[in-house]
């Protein structure tokens, strides 16, 4: 429990901290912070997860760091704001690219500590 | 400051995650999804909820605020375990539960997040 606690502390900081600079340094109307935070968390969770079995290293980087770093909270409040800025476009658009995009990156991920 | 309270509210987040994780695949059988997907309804809803409430309320601070939705929400909930639970179903031949999760997750989670939004707009704010 204390090495996802650890892990969990660490990142929201870090989605905290990035999410920011990505807000500072584009500016679109497309939720491009959490998109790139969702699919980096992804491709490295299928890292983790293709390195082996269960360990206290795989709770606190896994569980806990990649876990909080990505969120489907935001995700599901950004997509609706989307669809009430942008229709429904929009948002189906932002949801599908971040799913198949974030499964795709995770089997990579995963495929790379495999081979 | 107030990335020390993102932190903290984050591991509460993480670490509530977790403990759910263990409690459901001990008391449910594994033919009702992961827990993930329940944990990012939830998370959405209640974010839904927060986005439209929390406003209202000019005296609690945006460090607050901030911790509460970005950090304990944000950490609580959580898109690369969907990401991997969805590929251990494909990988598995699970082909329709994997499907059955993606439109149960996306199409839930913006419903539940719509559902909060409107909530918490509403005259008595619940």
């Amino acid at each position: 429990m204390i090495f996802v606690a650890i892990g969990g502390f660490f990142g929201a900081i870090s989605r905290f901290a990035i999410s920011n600079w990505i807000k500072q340094h584009f500016r679109t109307y497309f939720p491009l912070a959490t998109f790139c935070i969702n699919l980096i968390g992804s491709f490295l969770l299928g890292i983790c997860v293709g390195l082996g079995p269960i360990s206290s290293l795989q709770l606190l980087a896994g569980t806990g760091f990649l876990g909080a770093f990505t969120t489907f909270s935001t995700f599901s409040v950004e997509s609706v704001k989307l669809y009430e800025s942008r229709g429904l476009l929009a948002a189906a658009t932002y949801m599908c690219l971040s799913c198949v995009l974030g499964i795709l990156l995770a089997f990579i991920g995963w495929w790379l500590m495999s081979v | 400051m107030h990335y020390l309270l993102i932190g903290l509210a984050g591991a509460l987040g993480a670490s509530l995650r977790y403990a759910i994780g263990i409690l459901f695949t001990e008391y449910f059988n594994s033919s009702l999804l992961s827990a993930t997907l329940y944990i990012n309804l939830i998370g959405s809803l209640l974010l839904g909820w927060l986005t439209s409430y929390l406003p209202r309320f000019p005296n609690v601070s945006t460090n607050v605020s901030t911790a509460i939705t970005t950090g304990f929400l944000g950490a609580f909930t959580t898109f690369s375990a969907f990401s991997v639970d969805n590929i251990t179903l494909l990988m598995d031949g699970q082909v329709w539960v994997a499907f059955s999760y993606i439109i149960l997750s996306l199409v839930g989670g913006f419903i539940c997040a719509l559902i909060g939004l409107r909530l918490g707009a509403k005259e008595g704010g619940l």
